[in-house]
């Protein structure tokens, strides 16, 4: 018995061991931040001027704020159009460039490169290619008889073009992490499952997603708190509008303490998209039923 | 193969940690703060060391530079440094909690009345007086700009005001006059767009900028802003400039949304000949001259709304002295020499291609002879800045703007665009008012 | 005989198929990137011809020219290597050292610990950003600080000051501990049995069976590192010590961007990625884990 004990113990305190150096930066630099930022947006902080204790008097602010919900119905709409669709493709990917034929690597790459792309040469491309007259979006579409839009300029659809340029830049990134992934499911799983008679689909299906639950998991989190942090794209593509469809919260959130000077003010606002984050993780983690052995 | 990797990765990484290690010198002191000193000038053969912090980069360090070596050489008691800070509002604010304030800051003028109140600016207003500068060489609303609480911050360093750019040879091939009113560009405009079934070919008037509806407003005769601080164009002007806007975009059909997204800029609409007329500021004229070889192109001040009344919006750049500097005096005489002094401003004007703030060097023939200057010129004549409200920026973003392109788009009527604007806009001026 | 034939038959049209759809998805992926190649070989005049011209009738090879003397790119890249290798040196070794305690090591706090470094990546960046400023302006006992912290300019300007809040990021500790996680335990408890220290059963056993999210993981923060923008400009005041991206901001100012000089600083500045990138594509080889072991 008190072996067993002392085996547990000393496995914890070799894990204690292990997690130190991260668990003393990360005190350091990100827990410490993160309460000092909790205590400003209590106050009135401007940055330059003032920091008084103003109590919940931001909370209630934001409470009655339309154009932040406003911006938090814009991401959700998004996320719930990204992240499914996102984890769909690079799984997809991951499982065609998954073979040593012959120039897989290059597809590989060129799968890769979006990531690499520079956000101002993405978006001036993706501006182009969406144009309602001369892009060849429409151009393509033309062909079958459909008038497209003003992808970017129209209300309705802006917020689609966003979501296509972020998919088109993220997808490479998360297909070699399926990639990773996919190396790691043990071969004799599939040949048993051949003996029994499975069809490829099968196999992917009951086998291959099943293996992958620890990175589907990985990449689903990422992508739901990217999506909700969204920010880059809609900036440079379409700086929040038109008519604030393609507003996000972390838009706002600078807007308000980097340009407004509230950072006060922005800080709660940044704590309750935090919240919604959190919430909608442990959505995630239920739903793809991440963890049944460790979590 | 495993041994060659490891000795790589060995070498790559000893290699880093010599560089981090060596590259502590820190000294965030000399570089990006103010060196010691006794306030106002030095003793001793020593010069005084200045900081000048902006965000152009490149070409436009290169412009800056210029100065900086010229003023230097010009004297030895002061050598000044420019430091180019790519993100510099976001600089000057981390600087406020890590200390190392410099001590010129190229300025965005209408940043004014949100900084000042927050006392981190130097009123120059004394060392003004002090020097004899005369207001009557700038231009009072550009003053204006720098002003807060009767207390003026900096002097202008550029200025800049939106006029009419044309496609001469369009308008040639038409047979028109570059417009001169409001009736007239909408003529103008109708008469030089194509459209091929249901595609747009040439637009006659841009309308992709529903920010300029504060240059609208004001031809029409009105103001953004009540002197109380309240939205001022819920009001016939503000719907004269709704039903002028409803003519061209959904009558007469000389635009389309998103017809010059996507084609670089938002500008290159007109290089390539897709776009006839639209309003930008002399800022393009260099960009043009550089990606538009086959562009013969013309400038006129903005057209007069219906009543006779001409206006444009002045913006531009400044100079200011951040309160934590240790060497205002200096800094003060870097100011003056530059923005102060007619060689020296033409040496700016001729070395940047921008129009300066110093009125007497914009007498000089260097834009007086030449035809490309005169309409913007003559805009800045009557040109206003905008006002000055800590929250007019974020009203007009988000308060103004977004309603503009839903009525752009024919989704909200004017009467509703106005009430709401009014509405939000109200909300968001209070909202970022000045706390006494 | 005929059913051979019509297997392979089968097989090569399926083949077929393959290249055609990845060639597609290949051409979609690869057309911004390279419409920034063509800005970069292209004369001024020809850049913003509409339509865009993909096939350039002449090439230039000045935008490289003036990218290289307008700034100093020898000393900018050094500087982002420099960043880019320490940061993924210290996230590869805590990432993996962390996430394998947490994914196989039993103590109390591990569910709530990693739960928290999760948590901490739901906050968006921009309100901790300067908290962050004043933690490493204030560290104690650097940089010329007393013990309060007070006096000299503790991390700031410091290449520590860059890479040290993000030295063992959150990521890097959920990434492999999702790798870890998806690893069988057995090998473990054999490895207890026999004696062997809890450190070498982590380095000689299961670090290297995880090569490709080793590899997967050190693109990712070595691209981190190198396109990180913000936060360095922040802590660095000398410009010796300025990075490739706040180099790359030299071609925008006054209203005007300088198309040409601009990508082409931009496609010199992918290609230690890109290399890299092809480099470690030797880790994503099929099935190199498994022999001989149950699951």
């Amino acid at each position: 018995m008190s072996t067993i004990n002392k085996l547990e113990r000393h496995q914890a305190r070799t894990a204690y061991l292990f997690i130190t150096p991260t668990m003393l930066l990360f005190i350091v630099f990100t827990i410490i931040p993160v309460a000092m930022a909790l205590y400003l947006s209590f106050t009135n902080y401007d940055v330059l001027s003032r920091m008084d204790w103003v109590g919940l008097d931001n909370y209630r602010r934001l409470w009655g704020d339309s154009l932040l919900w406003l911006t938090f119905r814009n991401v959700l709409l998004y996320a719930v159009i990204f992240v499914p669709l996102n984890i769909v493709l690079s799984f997809g990917l991951g499982l065609l460039v998954n073979r040593v034929w012959r120039g897989i690597k290059l597809f590989r790459t060129f799968y890769y490169l979006p990531t690499l792309t520079s956000a101002v040469a993405a978006a001036t491309v993706w501006l182009w290619l969406l144009h309602p007259e001369f892009g060849l979006v429409n151009g393509l579409l033309s062909y079958i008889g459909i008038t497209g839009p003003a992808w970017v300029a129209q209300t309705e659809t802006a917020m689609l073009a966003i979501v296509l340029v972020t998919l088109w830049q993220s997808v490479g990134a998360n297909m070699i992490i399926y990639l990773a992934g996919l190396q790691g499911v043990p071969d004799h799983l599939y040949e048993s499952a051949r003996l029994d008679g499975a069809n490829r689909w099968d196999m992917v299906r009951y086998i291959t997603w099943p293996q992958l639950r620890p990175t589907t998991f990985l990449v689903s989190t990422m992508a739901i708190i990217g999506a909700l942090q969204l920010f880059d794209q809609a900036f440079v593509l379409t700086q929040g509008g038109p008519a604030n469809v393609t507003k996000t919260p972390v838009y706002l959130i600078y807007q308000q303490g980097f340009n407004q000077l509230q950072m006060g003010y922005a800080s709660a606002q940044a704590f309750v998209l935090a919240m919604a984050i959190l919430i909608f993780s442990l959505i995630n983690m239920r739903v793809t039923k991440a963890e049944e052995s460790v979590i | 193969m495993k041994k060659k990797w490891m000795t790589l990765t060995g070498t790559i990484l000893t290699a880093a940690m010599i560089a981090g290690c060596s590259g502590n010198s820190g000294g965030g002191a000399s570089e990006g703060g103010t060196s010691p000193g006794a306030d106002g000038g030095s003793s001793g053969g020593k010069p005084v060391e200045l900081t000048f912090w902006g965000d152009w980069g490149g070409e436009g360090q290169v412009q800056f530079e210029t100065m900086v070596k010229a003023f230097n050489e010009s004297q030895d008691r002061i050598r000044v440094k420019y430091v180019l800070q790519q993100d510099m509002i976001t600089k000057f604010l981390t600087s406020a909690t890590s200390g190392g304030s410099p001590d010129i800051l190229f300025w965005d003028r209408w940043r004014t009345s949100l900084y000042a109140p927050k006392n981190v600016l130097h009123p120059i207003d004394e060392l003004m007086t002090r020097d004899g500068i005369e207001r009557d060489n700038y231009f009072e609303e550009s003053l204006k700009e720098l002003t807060y609480d009767d207390k003026l911050y900096g002097l202008p360093l550029t200025v800049d005001a939106r006029a009419l750019f044309y496609n001469k040879k369009m308008l040639e091939d038409a047979g028109l006059e570059p417009p001169a009113t409001w009736e007239e560009l909408a003529e103008a405009a109708k008469a030089l767009t194509k459209w091929n079934g249901d595609r747009l070919e040439v637009a006659g008037f841009s309308m992709s900028d529903p920010g300029l509806f504060s240059m609208y407003l004001q031809q029409a005769g009105g103001q953004m802003l009540t002197e109380d601080g309240k939205t001022n164009f819920n009001n016939e002007q503000g719907l004269a400039v709704l039903s002028f806007w409803d003519r061209l975009m959904n009558q007469d059909k000389v635009y389309r949304i998103g017809f010059e997204q996507g084609l670089g800029e938002g500008t290159d609409a007109f290089v390539t000949g897709r776009l006839a007329m639209h309003f930008t500021g002399p800022w393009m004229l260099s960009t043009y001259q550089k990606y538009g070889s086959e562009l013969d192109f013309g400038v006129v001040p903005p057209p007069a709304g219906p009543n006779g009344d001409r206006a444009s919006v002045m913006g531009g750049f400044g100079l200011v002295i951040p309160e934590g500097s240790k060497h205002k005096d200096e800094a003060w005489e870097f100011i003056t020499w530059w923005l102060a002094n007619k060689d020296n401003a033409m040496l700016w004007a001729k070395t940047s291609l921008n129009l300066p703030g110093y009125k007497p060097a914009l007498e000089d023939p260097f834009f007086a002879d030449d035809p490309q200057w005169q309409p913007f010129l003559e805009t800045l004549e009557f040109a206003k800045i905008r006002p000055r409200h800590p929250g007019y920026s974020v009203m007009e973003v988000d308060g103004l703007i977004p309603n503009l392109e839903l009525f752009i788009q024919n989704k909200q009527s004017a009467e509703d665009t106005l009430a709401k604007s009014q509405t939000q806009g109200d909300k968001l001026l209070k909202d970022n008012e000045v706390v006494k | 005989m005929e059913a051979t034939g019509s297997i392979t038959r089968a097989r090569a049209l399926r083949r077929a198929l393959f290249y055609l759809f990845s060639s597609i998805v290949a051409i979609v992926m690869f057309l911004p990137f390279y419409w920034s190649l063509l800005t970069a070989i292209k004369p001024d005049e020809e850049i913003f011809t509409v339509p865009i011209q993909w096939i350039p009738t002449s090439i230039t090879f000045d935008h490289f020219v003036t990218a290289f003397t307008t700034v100093p790119f020898g000393l900018y890249f050094w500087n982002s290597f420099v960043l880019a290798v320490l940061g993924v040196a210290f996230n590869l070794f805590f990432g993996s050292l962390s996430g394998y305690a947490f994914a196989k090591l039993k103590f109390r706090l591990n569910q709530p610990l990693f739960r928290i470094l999760l948590a901490a990546m739901m906050i968006p960046g921009i309100v901790t950003m300067i908290p962050s400023v004043y933690v490493l302006q204030h560290f104690p006992l650097l940089g010329g600080n007393n013990l309060q912290g007070e006096g000299g300019f503790g991390l700031m300007n410091t290449i520590w000051g860059v890479i040290l809040p993000g030295a063992s990021g959150s990521f890097a500790v959920f990434f492999m501990r999702q790798f870890f996680v998806s690893l069988p335990s057995d090998m473990l408890e054999v490895a207890r049995i026999e004696g062997a220290g809890e450190f070498r059963i982590f380095w000689r056993i299961y670090l290297p069976l995880t090569a490709p999210a080793l590899a997967t993981l050190g693109i990712f923060t070595f691209q981190a590192g190198w396109n990180s923008f913000l936060w360095p400009m922040i802590v660095l005041n000398d410009p010796a010590k300025h990075t490739i991206q706040m180099g790359l901001q030299a071609f925008s100012y006054n209203y005007q961007t300088d198309f040409g000089p601009m990508m082409a600083g931009a496609l010199v500045a992918i290609a230690p990625i890109l290399a890299l990138f092809l480099l470690l594509q030797r880790y994503f080889v099929q099935g190199i884990a498994f022999s001989g072991v149950k699951g």
